[in-house]
C-alpha cells in the first residue's frame, strides 16, 4: 500500500469516527415541547386543585419515552465516543437530581421552575462545550436567565410563562438547529 | 529509515485502527459499515490486531444476538501514534 493512500484512509476514518451517532436532538425537542406545554399549561391552571400535579406527570411520560428511545438510539449508533459517554452520564444526572428538585420543591410548597431550569442550564451548558455547539451555550445562558426571573423577579402565574419561553429558547431552537446539522 | 508497521500498513487493518483511534468503542456491524468490507475479512483482521494486542475484543449477547464490541488497547495506540509519525516522517509532512 502507497505511503499516500495510508494517509487518505487515517484521514477519512479519522472524520468518520468524529461524527457522533447519538440523536440528541430528538431529547432536546421532545423535552423542550413537553415542558413547554407543561409551564404554559401550569400558567392557566395555576390556583386550581391539584395543579401541581403537571410537573411529576411530566417528568414520568418524559423519563419512560426518554428510555425507549435511549436503548433504540444506543442499539443503533453501534459506538460511543467519549463525548457521548459524558453527555449520557451529565444527563443521566441531570435526570436523577430533577427528581429531587421536584419533590424537594413541591414538598416545601415551592414553585420547581427555578432549580428545573438551573439544572437545565447547567446540563445544557456541558453538552454545548462538548459537542462544540454553539447554540445550546447560547440556549444554557437562556435557561439560566429564566431560572434568575423565576427565582428573584417573576411572580408565581407568571413562572410558567417564563418557564415555558425559556424552554423555547434553551431546548427547541437549538435541539431544531442540532437536527439540521444531523441531517446535513 | 524505520520500517512501517506491516500490521497497520494494510487498508482494512489501518482503516478499523484509525476508526478505534478517537472512539472508546465501536461494534462488529459498526465497523462492516464503515469499512465496507465483507464479515470474514473483517473478523480475520480483527483477529490479527487482537493477537498482536493493539485491540481489544469483548463478546457478549444481546438479546438472543452475539455482539462483540472492539476497542483500541494502550499498546494499540502506542503503535499506531508511531506508525503514524514514521508514515509523516516519510512523506516529509
Amino acid at each position: 500500500m502507497e505511503t499516500t493512500k495510508s494517509i487518505e484512509i487515517i484521514e477519512s476514518m479519522m472524520l468518520e469516527s468524529k461524527k457522533s451517532l447519538a440523536h440528541n436532538s430528538f431529547y432536546f425537542i421532545f423535552w423542550g415541547v413537553l415542558l413547554l406545554g407543561a409551564g404554559v399549561a401550569e400558567f392557566f391552571l395555576f390556583g386550581t386543585d391539584n395543579f401541581w400535579i403537571i410537573w411529576p406527570s411530566v417528568g414520568i411520560i418524559g423519563g419512560i419515552i426518554s428510555f425507549i428511545y435511549g436503548i433504540k438510539d444506543g442499539k443503533r449508533a453501534g459506538m460511543m465516543t467519549a463525548g457521548d459517554r459524558i453527555t449520557a452520564f451529565t444527563w443521566g444526572g441531570f435526570g436523577f437530581t430533577l427528581i429531587f428538585a421536584i419533590i424537594f420543591s413541591l414538598y416545601n410548597h415551592l414553585l420547581p421552575h427555578a432549580l428545573v431550569l438551573m439544572l437545565a442550564g447547567l446540563a445544557t451548558f456541558i453538552s454545548g462545550g462538548i459537542s462544540k455547539f454553539k447554540p445550546f451555550v447560547y440556549g444554557a445562558i437562556a435557561l439560566e436567565i429564566g431560572a434568575i426571573l423565576c427565582a428573584f423577579y417573576i411572580e408565581p402565574p407568571f413562572q410558567g410563562l417564563v418557564f415555558a419561553a425559556s424552554m423555547l429558547v434553551g431546548y427547541i431552537l437549538p435541539g431544531i438547529l442540532l437536527k439540521k446539522s444531523e441531517n446535513g | 529509515m524505520d520500517k512501517l508497521n506491516p500490521l497497520f500498513h494494510q487498508e482494512l487493518r489501518l482503516s478499523i485502527v484509525s476508526y478505534l483511534m478517537n472512539i472508546e468503542w465501536a461494534d462488529f456491524k459498526k465497523l462492516i459499515e464503515i469499512t465496507g468490507a465483507s464479515k470474514g475479512n473483517l473478523s480475520v483482521q480483527i483477529t490479527k490486531l487482537q493477537k498482536a494486542g493493539y485491540i481489544e475484543v469483548k463478546k457478549s449477547f444481546k438479546g438472543n444476538y452475539p455482539h462483540t464490541e472492539c476497542c483500541i488497547t494502550d499498546l494499540g495506540r502506542k503503535e499506531f501514534t508511531l506508525y503514524l509519525s514514521q508514515l509523516k516522517k516519510m512523506l516529509n509532512l
